[in-house]
């Protein structure tokens, strides 16, 4: 933000998805949004599981996102008021890691009222339990989120999915990343007491905004041959945006997942957010020389 | 772009003139960036602060911690600033040893991270005495902590130790000092901001206990059905949940926060298997405490009663975990399989003299021991590499257990019979009930069934 208060940093966002070769309808979900006029962006990815065990999983993918949506506006607002005054961010990375919780609490209540009105057992409870407890499994996703304002970066990771940060010279950086997947098991909203196991990622933007930030389910990832093939999608994705804008990548989006999405077979979903002057930017000095082409 | 204040190469200049140089960013905090740093002694870490928090105050009380110069391993104290020679960046940090790859933070604990799988009930009490003890010396030494939160704590998994970090907030009790830590650890009257409510031992206090209460129960104790009816978790929301209306999820008087089945099963579970003797100092911090200050409970207190619960875990035969046992109650349910479990024999140490006698119950476990600090009165420390005595099983007749002598001094057995026999370093006494043990100075032990 500019000493007048206008923000100096505005956000262009990228969000599609695709759905698997074979599949009927996707389990994926996804959604990049601004909120605080402008100054914060909230991105998110969330993966139903897709299996027979897991037949409602597009649903707890679409509420996934939702919750997390709903619960990041509110963050990202508070982080858009406070957060330019570093003396408020250790309070401000308190509430990050409160925030799970409140996701998988918001997330728990819509698939319990979905539970109540639509039981997925048709009311006799789960086959194995015999209890008339909901079986939220059948629901069951990941969710991968981001908040992401001119100071600030808060990511959260609960299961599979990635989050790439890509640099002005095409660097990547995956906060969670800890190497290639050893199976398909993979932590989920379902669990007991899910928030437990979420992943925070905080970053105090003091060098500014990366110029790419990226979130998408393991259906993209996992259709490289090698991780390195994905950085390289990563970091052409963010190159393209620089380069013929972020409507022109948009716009190519679901080609360049379809394409992915044949070779793992998975759905593959990504949203995105890069930054762009804002209002409040110095106005750069013209160039002597424009190359268009 | 985003990856640090600090670059790869840099170099930084110690108050005594010693030049460092920047190599990797560890993670960043709420107050500023951890790098590894290489120094003519070795590797050391470097706490770089956000520019806006690199103040006159900070700076200051930075000095004052310096100063104490404390050289105490459960804590990476701050040893000397550090600044850019060059001044291209602006503020300052502090010099730090590294933190050892044995400690994890609690987060990790809290997601079962396979990193802290070697975690057993044993060592997370350890890890409570232990954290009780960091911040009682500390307190002693007239210095508030300020900012005790589940950030700021490492422990190692398999012996309970613990490393205090950001210590960079502490300030000697009663100098002025604003406001620091966060809403969910900080005393009610600090988040209300009542008048004259400054941080301090006091405070330091209730943040302790929230601690102690997350370390042990995995959950925060004003955490309950409240929270769940709160639609936005915004700062109002917080304030109220942790200043205005406080209420312990276990307050026996108002039921109005219990936790909740299904939404809260680890606390409830936690809860039902934790002892009396530490219930009631929970809930006496969090009703009478929140309210009054110097009802709280003291770390002496916390002290006492972990140490005491410690000594009184007790395998359960039937699925092999772990339990915490009342000392002095009856043999509880196994947490995990349900059994009750079957209580060993207890050895009942007594320290100290005349009306100031100290007892403590050891139960005669497998894997008992008997530490130099059951042989005082009043120990500074729990250190659980001074092994005294040791439950060793007989080489020929398995599950015949016996205590045997880890000291460099006689002990003396007395027999029911009134038989007398010396047992010297290395060797082991059969147990039985009525045995009277003697270590020397003055301490003796009883074998109660």
């Amino acid at each position: 933000m500019n000493a007048t208060g206008t923000p100096t940093v505005a956000w262009e966002l990228l969000d599609g998805g695709v759905k698997g070769v074979a599949k009927k309808y996707s389990q994926d979900r996804g959604t990049a949004l601004t909120t605080a006029d402008g100054r914060a962006a909230v991105l998110t990815v969330a993966d139903g599981h897709g299996s027979r065990a897991h037949f409602r999983s597009d649903l707890g993918a679409r509420w996934a996102v939702e919750a997390f949506t709903s619960c990041a506006r509110v963050y990202a607002r508070e982080v858009v008021r406070r957060g330019d005054d570093a003396a408020n961010w250790p309070r401000l990375l308190a509430e990050a890691r409160t925030l799970p919780q409140q996701v998988v609490h918001a997330w728990r209540r819509r698939v319990l009222t979905q539970e109540a009105n639509s039981p997925a057992h048709g009311g006799h409870g789960t086959p194995h339990s015999g209890t008339p407890e909901a079986d939220l499994a059948v629901y069951g996703s990941t969710l991968v989120g981001a908040v992401l304002t001119e100071r600030l970066l808060i990511c959260w990771q609960l299961g599979d999915g990635d989050i790439v940060l890509v640099d002005e010279d095409g660097t990547t950086h995956m906060p969670f990343y800890t190497g290639p997947d050893m199976g398909d098991e993979t932590e989920s909203l379902c669990e007991p007491e899910a928030w437990r196991k979420a992943r925070l990622h905080w970053q105090p933007l003091t060098g500014g905004p990366p110029p790419g930030v990226l979130l998408s389910t393991d259906g993209l990832s996992k259709s490289f041959a090698d991780h390195e093939g994905f950085l390289a999608f990563a970091t052409g994705v963010r190159a393209g945006a620089a380069s013929h804008g972020v409507a022109a990548v948009q716009a190519q989006l679901p080609d360049w997942l379809g394409h992915a999405a044949k070779y793992s077979g998975d759905d593959a979903t990504l949203a995105g957010a890069f930054p762009v002057p804002g209002p409040g930017a110095a106005r750069p000095q013209p160039h002597p020389h424009i190359d268009t082409h | 772009m985003a990856n640090g204040m600090l670059l790869a190469g840099q170099t930084l200049i110690t108050e005594s003139g010693d030049r460092v140089t920047v190599a990797e960013l560890f993670g960043s905090g709420g107050q500023g960036e951890v790098y590894r740093v290489r120094t003519p002694y070795g590797d050391r870490a470097v706490k770089w602060y956000y520019p806006q928090l690199a103040d006159a105050r900070q700076r200051q009380i930075l000095e004052g911690l310096i100063h104490h110069n404390w050289n105490d391993d459960r804590f990476l104290w701050p040893q000397t600033v550090v600044m850019d020679p060059d001044a291209t960046y602006p503020g300052f940090g502090y010099l730090m040893d590294v933190r050892p790859q044995r400690y994890h933070d609690l987060p990790a604990l809290f997601r079962r991270d396979a990193s802290v799988a070697a975690t057993t009930l044993r060592t997370l009490v350890a890890a409570a005495l232990h954290t009780v003890e960091a911040y009682f010396t500390l307190h002693s030494k007239g210095i508030a902590y300020r900012d005790i939160n589940w950030g700021n704590i490492f422990f190692d998994p398999a012996t309970g130790d613990v490393l205090v970090c950001d210590n960079d907030n502490a300030v000697v009790e009663g100098e002025a000092a604003a406001v620091a830590g966060t809403m969910d650890f900080m005393a009610p009257e600090l988040v209300r901001g009542d008048k004259g409510a400054r941080p301090g031992i006091q405070t330091d206090l209730h943040s302790l206990a929230v601690l102690l209460f997350l370390l042990l129960m995995n959950h925060h104790p004003l955490d309950g059905a409240q929270a769940l009816q709160i639609r936005c978790m915004d700062e109002a929301a917080k304030r109220r949940m942790y200043g205005t209306h406080p209420l312990f999820i276990y307050d026996p008087a108002d039921p109005a926060n219990r936790p909740v089945p299904g939404e809260h099963p680890t606390v409830i579970a936690t809860w039902g298997a934790l002892p009396k003797i530490l219930r009631d100092l929970f809930v006496k911090t969090f009703t009478q405490g929140l309210g009054t200050p110097s009802a709280r409970v003291r770390e002496s207190q916390w002290r006492d009663a972990l140490s005491r619960v410690l000594d009184a875990i007790t395998v359960c035969v039937s699925c092999g975990r772990q339990n915490m046992t009342q000392p002095e109650g009856p043999a509880p349910d196994c947490w995990k399989c349900g059994t009750t479990v079957q209580l060993p024999p207890k050895l009942e140490v007594v320290t100290g003299r005349g009306a100031l006698r100290t007892r403590r119950g050891i139960r005669l476990d497998p894997k008992a021991r008997v530490y130099a600090h059951h042989l005082v009165d009043d120990p500074e420390r729990h250190d659980f590499t001074a092994v005294v005595g040791e439950m060793t099983e007989h080489p020929q007749q398995r599950g015949r257990f016996g205590l045997t002598n880890r000291t460099t001094r006689d002990w003396t057995v007395r027999r029911d019979d009134g038989t007398v026999q010396e047992v010297g370093p290395g060797r082991t006494v059969a147990l039985r009930p009525g045995l009277l043990l003697e270590f020397g100075g003055g301490t003796e032990a009883e074998v109660h069934a």
